[in-house]
């Protein structure tokens, strides 16, 4: 394993730990205020600081670290459901259904990715976790249809599959136990990727204020980047633990994909 | 030739098509009353009746629909909720100038540190150097815009006042250097990754040993024959990733308070404006797929391999 793939292993690692057991590890209560201690700046008691109503921001951060963490793997989970799904069969089968799956994809790609999420948002009055995911989801698929059709078309014509379509075996089965078995390997990188990409989604809708109000890390950075000039280490905390936990998928998500590479090419 | 481009272009027609209806059904699908959202839910019956007729939502949704069509046939994309004298082209024909030139700038900073990153990065292949460059690109995508932005604002308007502090605009160029960064930071370092791939690829083809047997200097050999083919294909990933800036935009506008396409979304949306809402988010989806497009199309004229194998 290379230096920056255990790197990217170890900070997953550490975030997935964050995001499980943050709220139990937090010193202190992240919503007990403290009016004589705001704007503290980082010690022993306070290792991050207080923010503008004297909470701890370390605990703030701590309960906020499954927040993003879990929309981001949820938006993915379902966008490699659907997506994948999705992809697979009109790779496998063809005819109509790609034709129009692959222009929905189309569509999709049209858009810049957060403005679509963006749109679905303002649809609804005061959006809540589903809401958000939903929005997410809508982008989130069509990268992973995307690959799985392209995967899938490769596939299709390899000799196992010729095969076992000789040998009368079901469309169901050829799908199932042939091709997606197949194309996980490249979704499984498009998912890291992903989850990398819609962490940073999710903090830059909570920074416009258009994610439902929760402690999450893009939250703490929206609220921490008003008192930049007061107290800059509201908005630096956060922001270096969404950066890490980013950089962390993003550095997992290609040692993934070399590994991957390096087998399917073991002469390149 | 043509065929390829024929055909390019009626994916693209069909994407807007579905862009347009989408846009549409998404808006008219959304549970609850727009007027309710509009004028709040106190408001009279009678009042809430006459507001609707003004707007056309007491008709059915195919002459909606129509009367929508219509609005982008006639290139006015309807008017706004809150002030109906002008038109939402308008109101986006003010602010796009705003928006482009944000993104330019962010584009051209992007190829600025990134062609030189990956050139670096690909002569030193494997050796310290390169892994620096490829650190530094890696953690350049993983910064939110979100924090660089504010912690740049911090660090060079009020610790080391060089720049103009958010807000400020007009003729000052400096006012766009920190708002260029911060967008256009993730794309050159995904950008520098793209650039040191090809041209690593690049430089070990048959081509570049030939050109160093004739005895030309590493400098020619590098930049004229090398680079020259390496940055096809990154030029084609810079054009592709024109939608992201314009997304990163409306995240960066609102950082620096600077005006634009987002801010205006951003109000839109606050507002439920919807025929604004409808009008941006329309004009920068054909934007894309336009940009996208024509990226396509230039690709196959730069590079012969390409319009060789298109021809077949």
């Amino acid at each position: 394993m290379t230096l920056s793939g255990r790197l990217g292993a170890w900070l997953m690692g550490a975030f997935l730990f964050l995001a499980v057991a943050g709220p139990a590890l937090a010193p202190h209560d992240p919503t007990r205020l403290d009016l004589t201690a705001t704007f503290a700046p980082p010690s022993w008691e306070h290792p991050m600081g207080t923010d503008e109503n004297g909470a701890d921001v370390l605990s703030a951060v701590l309960t906020g670290a499954r927040v993003g963490f879990g929309i981001s793997l949820l938006t993915v989970f379902c966008g490699l459901l659907v997506g994948g799904l999705l992809g697979a069969v009109a790779g496998t089968f063809g005819g109509l259904a790609d034709l129009l799956l692959m222009r929905l994809v189309d569509v999709v790609f049209s858009f810049p990715g957060l403005l679509l999420n963006l749109f679905v948002l303002s649809l609804v009055k005061s959006p809540s976790v589903g809401h958000l995911i939903f929005a997410l989801v809508i982008t989130s698929w069509a990268g992973f249809a995307r690959v799985a059709r392209g995967q899938a078309l490769e596939i299709r014509g390899r000799e196992f599959v010729v095969a076992a379509r000789a040998l009368g075996a079901s469309p169901a089965r050829i799908l199932f136990t042939h091709i997606i078995p197949n194309i996980l390997p490249p979704l499984v990188v498009q998912a890291s990727f992903s989850f990398a990409a819609y962490l940073l989604v999710e903090a830059g809708l909570s920074f416009l204020g258009l994610a439902p109000t929760l402690v999450s890390w893009g939250q703490l950075i929206a609220q921490g980047s008003r008192y930049l000039l007061v107290a800059p280490h509201l908005a630096i905390f956060p922001g270096l633990c969404l950066g890490l936990c980013v950089l962390g998928a993003n550095l997992l998500g290609d040692h993934v994909r070399d590994a991957w590479d390096r087998r399917a090419n073991p002469s390149g | 030739m043509w065929k390829p481009v024929l055909r390019r272009t009626a994916t693209s027609l069909a994407a807007l098509t579905g862009v347009v209806v989408l846009v549409f059904f998404m808006i008219h699908a959304i549970p609850g009353d727009p007027v309710d959202n509009l004028l709040g839910e106190q408001v009279q019956a009678a009042d809430k009746e006459a507001f609707r007729r003004r707007l056309h939502l007491d008709e059915g949704l195919g002459s909606q629909f129509a009367r929508y069509v219509g609005h982008i046939a006639d290139g006015t994309l309807g008017r706004s909720y809150q002030d109906p004298s002008v038109t939402v082209s308008a109101r986006i024909g003010e602010v796009l100038p705003h928006t482009l030139q944000l993104a330019v700038c962010a584009m051209l900073f992007a190829l600025l540190v990134a062609i030189p990153l990956g050139v670096i990065a690909a002569l030193r292949h494997r050796t310290w150097a390169d892994t620096t460059a490829m650190m530094l690109a890696v953690t350049g995508v993983s910064l939110p815009a979100v924090w660089i932005g504010p912690l740049l604002i911090y660090l060079f308007t009020v610790k080391l006042p060089w720049l103009p502090p958010p807000g400020a605009l007009g003729q000052d160029w400096r006012a766009l250097v920190l708002p260029s960064i911060t967008l256009g930071l993730a794309l050159s370092a995904m950008l520098a990754r793209m650039t040191r791939g090809q041209l690593v690829r690049v430089l070990g083809e048959d081509y570049i040993r030939t050109a160093r047997a004739k005895g030309l200097s590493t400098f020619r050999v590098v930049v004229v024959h090398g680079l020259r083919n390496a940055l096809i294909p990154v030029a084609t990933v810079a054009g592709m990733q024109f939608g992201a800036l314009l997304s990163g935009a409306v995240i960066v506008e609102k950082i620096y308070a600077r005006p634009g396409l987002g801010t205006l979304l951003l109000r839109a949306i606050t507002q439920r404006d919807y025929p604004v809402v409808q009008g941006t988010v329309l004009v920068v989806a054909v934007l894309v797929v336009v940009v996208t497009q024509l990226t396509d199309l230039l690709y196959a004229a730069i590079d012969p391999r390409l319009r060789g194998g298109a021809r077949t």
